[in-house]
């Protein structure tokens, strides 16, 4: 660093010999461009309307040969398409069908990438608008099946939304239960197949909720004994609760 | 009114440089490939077939104006430096300011010529008060773009290395007003240091960067919006910034041996 500065010094001339007008000038030019940018009036509000996604071969075409770069990208544009111009749109606003063909053709770049099915299980379907939800919920399912190992979190998200926000439990069982047969990686997670149990137990579907718990332990998918015990509680839980109900009947 | 003679023999050489060194025929052809090209994506459009030519040819026309200019400002300045040509003038009894004047008073005589040929290039898709708007526009874009080229130049001394500057403030200046949007947007975590750090960094950089994004817009041509209060807006950026440009070059110029 030391060599390298030993070498710059003497190459210039000193900062003397810059004249005064030269320096007030660009003082001068640099105190107005701050002004002028404080006072500048926001850039006006415009709404646009998402537009369709372009046709996939023209999509492709305007990667250049980099469809990854294009998937991020695109992504960035789309999260950032509810706020443009200067202008915070409602994400209620944004055409659900439309959204999904976006995201389809951005994941279509780089099946790999997790972010479309992110932003549609996390921030779309997350929109308080029934209609929404269910379009965004179905392509989150539709989408697993072409990669359930890697896609489940979205679905399980999206099973959570169809219990909690559209307390629509045969619609979280139905993904619950697509999880359980179709994301077979010993990555997922217990809690993830057993989604479709807690489901099962929620619309009071005691009998096969037993079932669930005997086919999960007969399958030896379940091998930690503490998961077992577990299962094992739940399933002494189920019979109790059936007892109960046939007394009461 | 003495002191004016050596900038606009500058001027003029310069002017003759552009002329002498084909600059005119590569400009022609990128207008000619601008105007196909507006002119095949029309073809192919089904509707707003002359907003789409409009859009096409003031994206193409811009791009390559600025691109050809500063490159063409960056191989001149190279070889004068090369050729000793500053040295010859700057030997003479002529300010470093003159000589700085009289270039970028001759290369504003070329960015004219070439913001009045693309902005007649447009007319054909779009309201001639539009164009006109759009060409002033670009006239004030080229200014700036060749006076960071020369400040660029005289801090680097090399083509690549000024190139990437100029390409990467143009770039900022057109798309940092996106990055503030995405920055503020509702999704961004709140109250993480390192966004919070991030958003500032973007702001403080849209400040001293010119409002380029707010300049030579496509949608003058498309939807006949622009209007006086823009014409005053790219009148006193364009004047500001390029000031500012000019100085800061000046400052490098004065520093700099021969």
């Amino acid at each position: 660093m030391a060599t390298v500065l030993a070498s710059m010094a003497g190459r210039d001339r000193p900062w003397s010999h810059v004249p005064r007008w030269v320096w007030g000038l660009a003082l001068l030019c640099l105190g107005l461009q701050l002004l002028f940018h404080a006072h500048l009036n926001p850039p006006r509000a415009r709404a646009d309307a998402l537009p369709d996604p372009p046709p996939p071969g023209m999509f492709r075409l305007l990667t250049f040969g980099d469809p990854v770069a294009l998937n991020r990208l695109a992504m960035l544009w789309l999260q950032a398409f509810d706020y443009q111009s200067g202008v915070s749109l409602s994400f209620k606003d944004l055409d659900p069908h439309r959204l999904t063909r976006w995201l389809a053709a951005i994941i279509d770049l780089d099946p790999r990438s997790q972010y479309p099915l992110m932003a549609a299980s996390r921030f779309y379907a997350d929109i308080a608008c029934e209609e929404t939800q269910r379009v965004l919920s179905h392509f989150v399912y539709e989408q697993f099946f072409l990669d359930p190992n890697r896609r489940w979190p979205w679905l399980g998200h999206v099973a959570i939304i169809a219990k909690h926000r559209l307390h629509d439990l045969p619609l979280a069982l139905n993904y619950a239960r697509a999880i359980r047969q179709h994301a077979s990686s010993t990555s997922v997670p217990a809690w993830a197949r057993q989604m479709e149990l807690t489901f099962l137990e929620d619309m009071g579907e005691l009998e096969q909720a037993r079932l669930f718990i005997g086919g999960l332990l007969a399958s030896h998918l379940v091998n930690d004994p503490q998961e077992i015990h577990f299962l094992n509680q739940r399933l002494e839980g189920i019979e109790v609760r059936e007892k109960i109900q046939e007394m009461t009947r | 009114m003495s002191h004016l003679i050596p900038v606009a023999a500058i001027a003029r050489v310069t002017v003759l440089e552009g002329v002498r060194t084909r600059l005119p025929g590569l400009v022609v052809a990128v207008w000619a490939v601008g105007m196909s090209l507006a002119w095949f994506a029309g073809a192919l459009a089904v509707m707003e077939t002359e907003a789409v030519q409009a859009a096409v040819a003031g994206f193409f026309l811009r791009l390559g104006a600025v691109l050809v200019l500063t490159l063409f400002v960056l191989n001149a300045q190279v070889r004068e430096f090369n050729d000793k040509g500053v040295d010859l003038v700057l030997s003479l009894p002529v300010p470093r300011a003159g000589y700085l004047f009289g270039r970028i008073v001759g290369y504003a005589m070329i960015a004219l010529a070439v913001a009045i040929l693309f902005a007649g290039g447009t007319c054909f898709f779009a309201p001639g008060s539009q164009s006109v708007l759009w060409g002033v526009s670009l006239f004030f874009e080229l200014m700036l773009v060749i006076a960071l080229s020369l400040f660029s130049l005289l801090t680097f001394s090399q083509v690549p290395p000024a190139f990437a500057l100029v390409m990467a403030v143009y770039l900022l200046a057109r798309s940092v007003i996106v990055l503030q949007w995405i920055g503020q947007g509702p999704i961004m975590p709140q109250g993480v240091l390192h966004v919070w750090l991030m958003n500032r960094l973007i702001d403080a950089l849209a400040f001293v960067l010119p409002a380029l994004d707010r300049l030579t817009r496509s949608d003058w041509l498309v939807y006949g919006t622009g209007g006086w209060d823009d014409l005053i807006f790219v009148v006193v950026q364009g004047g500001i910034y390029l000031s500012l440009l000019v100085a800061a070059a000046l400052i490098d110029l004065y520093r700099k041996n021969f």
